[in-house]
């Protein structure tokens, strides 16, 4: 039974529309991420699930209860908040303590469940200590252990790393992994970075102005992103855009066209509707070898001329100029390439997006999904 | 609708203690004033309705008239000199060293006492034998004896010069707070622009603590104009009403001669005055932010 | 070879302390000559004043603890404030907790209210004041002659409520959300949240208030008619007017009058530093 359903919720603020009618099913057990840039209303969507927030429509079940007209306590939920939120007056002990305290829990059972969620945080040590004692990443784990003393039905997470320097974040995103697969329990997740939302969640719910571009596992969404948004935020670096024209050639197979310039692609030229669409390529799918190569089958081959580089160490990101605009290409660190070389563009066809006018992605038929 | 009357029940509640003292001892005071002063209020006989008369008689009443200038005397005189000096004494007291804060606590201590306790000292102060302590002062310069409180010429400058002792202090300290928040950089800009001290302190310090300034005169004004404390402890009114002000004369109205309607009218008059220079302030406020 | 010393210098500061020793003479001395007066044990003509104790004793304290009704006194002033204080900040901080973190309709109309009871001086409303007390509406008993009468008009200060409204603003929201998750009652988040965090700005107003209550003059005049319960401050005319009071006495009365004051200022200077610049101090 799913433990936290969303049904149509709407949410405005002072006329200004927040949420559209949201619709979202999250499983027991499940780590959901509520992805999107800033203003996609994902936190306050998160916030109506805490009863932070009354929605203006539509209604929240956390298990069998309907929860919309609950307040926060009544709901059996956690939050860790991205600023922390600890009570500055009180000892970490306190703080996790504080919900149990409030409970009207006995003592002995508080001071054994706190000492239980430090010892799994690696807390231990900082028990008796102040919030302005402790480093960032610290009264991070202090947040996460005061909502896992509660255990409750949900836990919910409101932008935790936002505010972490870049080294710790990966450690703490490990930590609430681990966290997670300890606990099992039902977990939204709302933040606006990619990475954190493909490397922690079962699923992943991307949102935009108030309203759900898709809901999937982070391979459905980064094999099959439903609409040109979906995949420009999944994927990093971003997918490259072509757009243009796609049309049969004279050869009956499908030619893209973009300005001046051509690009046949292998495949029949009914295989998408003839019209105006983009071409989607991930840098990553896309390969550079040199000058004059021929495509493998189920490839395309663009010629193109190098424009700028990009080396990270790892990997050299390559700019390239075609005929039918630019493109990003992710090469490896032994890439020997200077700008203004000639080369040429590979790509498999199965790794190609093709979106229409409306920005939907097309299926090319008898090619992936 | 349940849910808009439910935003109010938490406030209510923590305001209702507040809202009620309020209500009884402010409000319905006010109101009960406001009322009583179109009425002849008489003991063991209704009170009479006379409109608006007890109002033209404060504006005809000469013994309130005495005291209105009398008042306005010593807020003029009061206010004025505590700016100036108090900006004298600020100007002297900058620094953070231990030694100035320590003096400058010292310094703030007239500012705490009660008037009552403030009546006290320097009634003994101002005692009109040889050998008070003014007059002992006074007989280092070669001034014979005086009379002080007991004057009826200068009585009321000896309570401005009590006043004073409390009020420049006070004013001090605001100022003090006031120039520390003067950017430095324009005193050093001004130096090496070629300023001398005076230039510094006219076209740096003062405007600086433009702000500090009206705050302290037009509060001063205000409490000014209802001063009571302080001159019914020391003289009462006294001698022969020398330093009567508006508030002990309504204070004797009401409660030697309990003719209550009269000095509530007396009283709503003193209020929309004050009313008045409370909005001034406010209007000068808001101009000097802009 | 450097000149460190220069004469001009030198004697800048010689003025400098000079007149620094006189500010202190002006505003200081009449405290210090309080003081030794106080501990003398000459007798005095009324009026005359000592400056370093002559035959240092405690007999002034002793004949005013025992002979006057000075305890008495004492004894109201120290009722009033204890009880005037406690219900006063306790007031101040509920409605100041409505104003700061609570959203309601008309929330700008009651801070005007409650403004506005600024501009109502004691003075101006101590007619009806007295009346009111004479026969409190709705109650109908009478205030007048009770402790309860000095106490009740000045737990409602408006000063008090908006510097503790300022500081409770300050508070982050996402402490009193946290709590609201932890399942705290808005009693709780009050009590156990945000009162914690405001210890500063409790300290100032107890410390304002205090000075408040014992500095009333107008209310206990009109309140009080048996002399018995006249707060110290207010006594200390009649005290004087004892022709066989001991001059030495009535000054060792008067600084007793002075005392909790100084005390409360010199031990509370910081909260009473950061108060003052929150504007006027008394209505």
């Amino acid at each position: 039974m799913p433990q936290v359903i969303l049904d149509k919720v709407s949410k405005s603020f002072a006329g200004v529309q927040v949420l559209r009618e949201v619709s979202v099913d999250i499983a027991e057990g499940e780590f959901c991420v509520l992805v999107g840039p800033s203003g996609s209303g994902k936190s306050t969507l998160l916030r109506v699930i805490a009863g932070l927030e009354a929605p203006t429509a539509g209604r929240v079940h956390i298990g069998p209860r309907d929860v919309t007209d609950l307040p926060p306590k009544a709901r059996d939920v956690a939050m860790v908040f991205q600023s922390y939120a600890l009570y500055p007056q009180l000892s970490v002990r306190d703080n996790m303590g504080f919900g149990l305290r409030l409970a009207g829990q006995p003592k002995a059972t508080i001071a054994a469940k706190v000492d239980a969620a430090a010892q799994s945080l690696g807390l231990t040590d900082l028990l008796d200590r102040f919030p302005r004692q402790l480093s960032g990443g610290q009264r991070q784990r202090v947040a996460m252990g005061r909502a896992m003393v509660r255990a409750p039905a949900v836990f919910l997470f409101d932008e935790p790393l936002s505010n972490l320097d870049a080294s710790l974040r990966s450690s703490v995103r490990a930590e609430i992994r681990a966290m997670h697969a300890r606990s099992k329990t039902t977990s939204v997740y709302v933040t606006h970075d990619q990475t954190e939302a493909m490397t922690l969640g079962d699923r992943i719910v991307v949102l935009r102005n108030g309203a759900v571009e898709q809901s999937g596992t982070p391979h459905a969404l980064y094999q099959a992103p439903v609409n040109r948004f979906v995949a420009s935020f999944i994927g990093t670096p971003a997918m490259n855009f072509l757009e243009g024209r796609m049309a049969p050639d004279t050869q009956g197979l499908l030619a893209f066209s973009s300005g001046s310039g051509q690009v046949q692609l292998p495949v029949p030229g009914q295989s998408v509707p003839a019209g105006a669409c983009t071409l989607g390529l991930r840098p990553e799918h896309c390969s550079l070898v040199a000058a004059g190569a021929i495509a493998p089958a189920g490839a395309f081959a663009l010629a193109c001329q190098v424009q700028s580089l990009e080396f990270t160490g790892a990997d050299t990101f390559v700019t390239v100029h075609t005929s039918v605009g630019a493109v990003l290409v992710k090469c490896d660190d032994r890439a020997a390439w200077r700008a203004g070389d000639a080369a040429t563009l590979l790509c498999s066809m199965d790794r190609v997006h093709v979106f229409d006018a409306a920005e939907q992605r097309l299926a090319l038929s008898g090619w992936g999904a | 609708m349940m849910r808009t009357l439910r935003q109010w029940l938490v406030p209510a509640l923590f305001l209702a203690p507040a809202l009620l003292v309020f209500t009884w001892f402010k409000f319905i005071p006010m109101a009960l004033g406001l009322r009583m002063s179109f009425y002849k209020v008489n003991f063991g006989a209704p009170n009479e309705w006379i409109g608006l008369e007890n109002f033209s008689r404060v504006l005809e009443d000469e013994a309130l008239g005495a005291a209105a200038w009398n008042t306005f005397l010593y807020v003029s005189c009061t206010v004025s000199l505590s700016v100036v000096l108090a900006l004298l004494l600020a100007l002297s007291m900058q620094g953070v060293t231990r030694h100035i804060r320590i003096i400058r606590t010292a310094l703030f201590l007239p500012a705490i006492t009660s008037a009552a306790v403030l009546a006290e000292v320097w009634r003994i102060l101002y005692a009109p034998t040889p050998d008070g302590i003014m007059n002992s002062i006074a007989a280092l310069f070669g001034i014979t004896a005086q009379g002080y409180l007991n004057d009826p010429d200068w009585a009321l400058q000896w309570l401005m010069l009590m006043h004073l002792w409390k009020s420049v202090p006070y004013d001090m300290v605001i100022f003090v707070a006031g120039m520390a928040t003067i950017n430095q950089e324009l005193y050093e800009a001004a130096r090496v622009d070629g300023a001398t001290a005076w230039q510094r302190l006219r076209f740096v310090t003062i405007p600086g603590l433009t702000h500090a300034i009206t705050i302290v005169i037009v509060l001063g004004m205000i409490r000014g104009f209802r001063v009571f404390a302080e001159i019914q402890a020391t003289t009462g009114g006294g001698p022969a009403g020398a330093t009567e002000v508006i508030m002990t004369r309504i204070y004797k109205l009401g409660f030697v001669q309990f003719d209550y309607g009269y000095a509530s009218a007396a009283s709503v008059v003193l209020f929309v005055f004050t009313a008045l220079c409370t909005m001034l302030y406010l209007q000068c406020r808001k101009r000097l932010e802009a | 070879m450097h000149d460190c010393f220069s004469w001009s210098k030198w004697s800048a500061a010689i003025a400098r302390w000079c007149f620094y020793a006189l500010l202190l003479v002006v505003f200081v001395g009449p405290f210090w000559a309080f003081a030794m007066t106080a501990f003398s044990g000459v007798t005095l003509q009324p009026g005359e004043l000592v400056f370093w104790p002559k035959s240092p004793t405690l007999a002034n304290f002793h004949y005013a603890w025992f002979k006057t009704r000075v305890w008495r006194f004492l004894l109201n002033s120290m009722l009033i404030v204890t009880f005037g204080l406690i219900l006063q900040v306790s007031i101040s901080a509920l409605a100041a907790y409505a104003l700061a973190r609570k959203k309601f309709v008309g929330s700008a109309l009651v801070s005007m209210l409650i403004l506005s009871t600024m501009m109502l001086p004691e003075e101006v409303i101590a007619i009806p004041l007295y009346l009111v007390l004479g026969n409190i509406p709705l109650f109908k008993v009478s205030l007048l002659n009770t402790h309860l009468g000095m106490i009740l008009p000045l737990i409602g200060w408006a000063f008090s409520i908006f510097m503790l409204t300022e500081f409770m603003k300050k508070v982050p929201l996402e402490l009193e959300e946290a709590a609201r998750m932890d399942g705290a009652s808005e009693w709780q988040i009050f009590w156990m949240v945000i009162l914690p965090l405001i210890k500063p700005a409790l300290g100032t107003v107890t410390v304002f208030g205090f000075i408040m209550i014992w500095d009333q003059y107008l209310l206990p005049l009109i309140v009080a008619n048996r002399e018995d319960l006249y707060t110290l401050p207010v006594a200390l005319a009649s005290v004087r007017a004892d022709e066989a009071l001991p001059p030495a006495v009535f000054v060792a009365i008067t600084l007793i009058a002075m005392l909790p004051s100084i005390l409360i200022y010199l031990a509370m200077q910081k909260a009473f530093n950061r108060g003052l610049l929150a504007g006027a101090v008394k209505g």
